[in-house]
């Protein structure tokens, strides 16, 4: 169903960007005693956009472009938008879980998350480097505030700083290659990059063109968490407010994944798909390696997940070292990696609120990250260490669970590439058993070790049933990943060019 | 032509861009390598500009005007980015007493 | 890449007279009165008093570097962002002057309509300073 006609590119960002003003004003209209309003006002808005995202758009639909070709709307985009809503949702349900440990700013804490959330909607459509500027500086602006909210704490305050600092050392980086490709082709629409390539004829682009693409590749190299951008991933993660973490892991993950497959997709051609593969190739391996073995002497949560983070960015980069040496070059192998990272982006989105929402009731109930403290949780709430552990065995890709769907259709599309990807395969599968073996370690820590304090820690009703349903979400996706599955491979199909 | 300055050759974009890709180096290395987190903020804007200038310079020679909207969106992002950068700085000064890069490097492993 | 319709240099030559004259001016009117010093003054006449920055008779109270109150500083800073803001209200009124509905067939209408929305969000950010009492002055 469609229900926006011409303005469906915007209609999300429209809905969520006047939803983000509406509870800004719901804020500051409403007493202090009846601040609970804004959550609930939040969250509704939150339940609209993936109500709009999932049966409102159009999936398979025609290409529409809005502006002049500065935001186009296509099977990748409304993939995307579809994990960016669920995730806005799952974020501010966990928010709502939050909140009464904010000593203010409830309503600036949900508007920043919905602008936060209008930006990764535009940036899952944008159609020119204008519009993928500002709106990747919206994400990452509103994530600044965010990750330094609780400035009462100095470890909030410093996340929030090494972001900015290094999300604006990427922002230059990403807008100063900008600058290099609008020299390159006197055009900043990605259509005008395509023709420009194309027009080529197989020569060697020019200079200007590819330290352009270079620079904007290192900028969203930040974004991702890619080795070498990667310093500021486990600081901010263990700093920053719980939600903002989980929101960030995926929020700035796949944003960042988003555009670099809208540029990978533009100019992946007959004359660059050797080096980018190379490239690609090489940072998925540095990538794996640094996140998994970093991971396994961390001893707060928060960090584990950080440096697991990383980890997942790694496997993720292996879809894009899918686009084939030039002898194997298959486009149906590159439209795979696409497809896979769509995929596994969405299940990541799932299984990393499953874990950050137990982070945050853990640490609401005991004021400790610690994975010491984590100790004989499953005699203390059986409940909340079963679905840390399943979303744990998730993260590490054990069947039949969504994770393990996501790396399987990763490594499937690295082999379709023939034996440049064989080095690639093996390091993922090397990497697969470190991270089982540091997920392993908090899951015997929850259900071996006896706990130092036995008290249980109840779970109220609604919250149950948000771990419930998050639990069952992933061994859906993980069981039944078909329609799941034919969304994505549909979508990167169409943005690789590659006939149905 | 002036006799003075014949002599010189004509200033082309790749000046321009060589002063571009100049201070962005600058910024680029102030960042690394300063202390005080105002003078990072500060490389940061001069990154910024760096990439304005090119901008600029690109739009001259390809004769649109889409670099200098550009221009247009990249300073009113830089703008709200310092406003938010300035506002984190002094809750550090309030957290730990100093803008220093030390004094945000507790975390650590 | 295309070599760019740069104009010739002798553009430049007025400007380069600026920068000769002030720099010349500035050069000999120092020397002269460094000049002239030495040879009329007898003794060195420094004094603290001598070396204030105004010699208008008056004590100097206070260092000129204290500390402002942070309000000043937002409201510094709110300015820039609103300021900034406003840059983009230029281009629109071109586009909207020259009655220019040809890119992407929106219409005059829809302009206007953009414009609103642009003012709306401009407008949401003012109520909101407003309402947090950043543009009270009174002392709390």
């Amino acid at each position: 169903m469609d229900i926006a006609g011409p303005f469906a590119p915007v209609l999300l960002e429209t809905l969520s960007a006047c939803g983000a003003g509406a509870v800004l004003l719901v804020d500051l209209f409403t007493p202090e005693a009846r601040k609970s309003r804004v959550g609930a006002a939040s969250l509704a808005v939150t339940a609209i956009l993936f109500l709009a995202a999932w049966f409102g758009m159009e999936a398979g639909g025609e290409t529409a472009t809005l502006f002049g070709g500065s935001l186009v709307l296509d099977g990748m985009a409304v993939f995307l938008k579809r994990t960016f809503a669920t995730a806005g949702l799952l974020a501010v349900l966990a928010a709502i879980r939050y909140e009464d440990r904010l000593p203010r700013g409830r309503g600036e804490f949900h508007f920043l998350l919905l602008s936060a959330l209008t930006g990764m909607f535009l940036v899952s459509s944008v159609g020119d480097l204008m519009s993928m500027f500002v709106s990747l500086e919206l994400v990452t602006l509103s994530f600044f505030i965010l990750a330094a909210f609780r400035r009462e704490r100095p470890e909030s305050v410093e996340a929030g700083l090494k972001l900015l600092v290094l999300g604006s050392l990427a922002a230059a980086f990403v807008l100063f290659g900008t600058a290099f490709l609008y020299g390159a082709t006197g055009d900043l629409t990605f259509a005008g990059l395509r023709d420009h390539l194309a027009s080529l004829r197989g020569a060697p682009p020019s200079r200007d063109l590819l330290l352009g693409l270079l620079f904007v590749l290192l900028g969203l190299g930040f974004k991702i968490g890619m080795v070498p951008m990667q310093v500021w991933v486990p600081d901010v993660y263990q700093g920053a407010p719980a939600p903002v973490t989980a929101f960030l892991a995926v929020g700035s993950k796949a944003a960042g994944f988003a555009l670099v497959l809208r540029l990978v997709t533009t100019v992946a051609g007959p004359g660059t798909k050797d080096s980018l593969q190379l490239l690609f190739t090489a940072l998925a391996f540095a990538t794996l390696f640094y996140g998994n073995l970093a991971a396994i002497p961390q001893t707060n949560v928060k960090r584990l997940l950080g440096y697991s983070s990383i980890g997942h960015c790694g496997y993720l980069l292996m879809g894009l070292a899918a686009l084939g040496p030039a002898s194997y070059y298959d486009e149906s192998a590159a439209a795979s990696g696409a497809a896979a990272i769509l995929f596994y982006l969405l299940a990541y989105a799932l299984t990393t609120f499953g874990a950050f929402l137990v982070v945050i009731l853990f640490s609401a109930a005991t004021g400790s990250d610690e994975m010491d403290d984590y100790a004989g949780l499953s005699r203390r709430s059986p409940l909340l260490a079963a679905s840390l552990t399943v979303a744990l065995l998730s993260l590490a890709g054990v069947p039949p669970l969504a994770g393990f769907f996501g790396k399987f259709m990763l490594m499937r599309s690295v082999a379709l590439t023939g034996p440049a990807g064989f080095g690639l395969l093996v390091a993922g599968a090397v990497n697969v058993v470190i991270g089982l073996y540091y997920y392993l370690c908090l899951v015997k820590r929850m259900y071996v070790h006896p706990p130092k304090d036995a008290s249980p820690l109840p779970v109220t009703g609604p919250t149950a049933a948000l771990l419930y349903a998050l639990t069952a979400a992933l061994l859906i996706l993980g069981i039944f990943p078909g329609a799941f599955v034919t969304l994505a491979s549909d979508a990167a199909r169409a943005a690789f060019g590659v006939g149905g | 032509m002036t006799p003075l300055l014949a002599a010189l050759p004509p200033v082309t974009v790749q000046h321009y861009l060589l002063l571009s890709g100049l201070l962005f180096a600058v910024g680029l290395v102030g960042v690394l390598f300063r202390r005080n987190i105002i003078i990072v903020l500060m490389c940061l804007e001069l990154m910024l500009s760096a990439a304005n200038l090119a901008f600029v310079a690109f739009s001259r020679v390809h004769g649109n005007l889409q670099g200098q909207v550009m221009v247009f969106f990249s300073i009113a992002v830089a703008a709200a980015e310092a406003a938010v950068a300035l506002s984190i700085i002094i809750a550090l000064y309030r957290a730990r007493g100093g803008v220093d890069v030390e004094d945000a490097a507790e975390m650590k492993g | 890449m295309p070599e760019s319709p740069v104009p010739p240099p002798d553009v430049y030559v007025p400007l380069l007279l600026v920068v000769l004259i002030a720099g010349g001016l500035a050069a000999v009117l120092l020397s002269v009165s460094t000049v002239v010093t030495k040879l009329t003054m007898r003794r060195r006449l420094r004094s603290p008093t001598r070396n204030t920055p105004y010699e208008c008779g008056l004590p100097i109270l206070t260092d000129a570097r204290t500390r402002f109150s942070v309000k000043f500083y937002i409201v510094a800073m709110l300015f820039i962002l609103f300021d900034i803001e406003v840059v983009f209200l230029y281009p629109w009124a071109v586009i909207y002057g020259r009655g220019d509905s040809a890119r992407g067939g929106l219409g005059l209408g829809f302009l206007f309509l953009e414009l609103l929305v642009f003012l709306g969000i401009l407008f949401l950010g003012w109520l909101y300073v407003v309402r947090k009492g950043v543009l009270e002055w009174q002392a709390e």
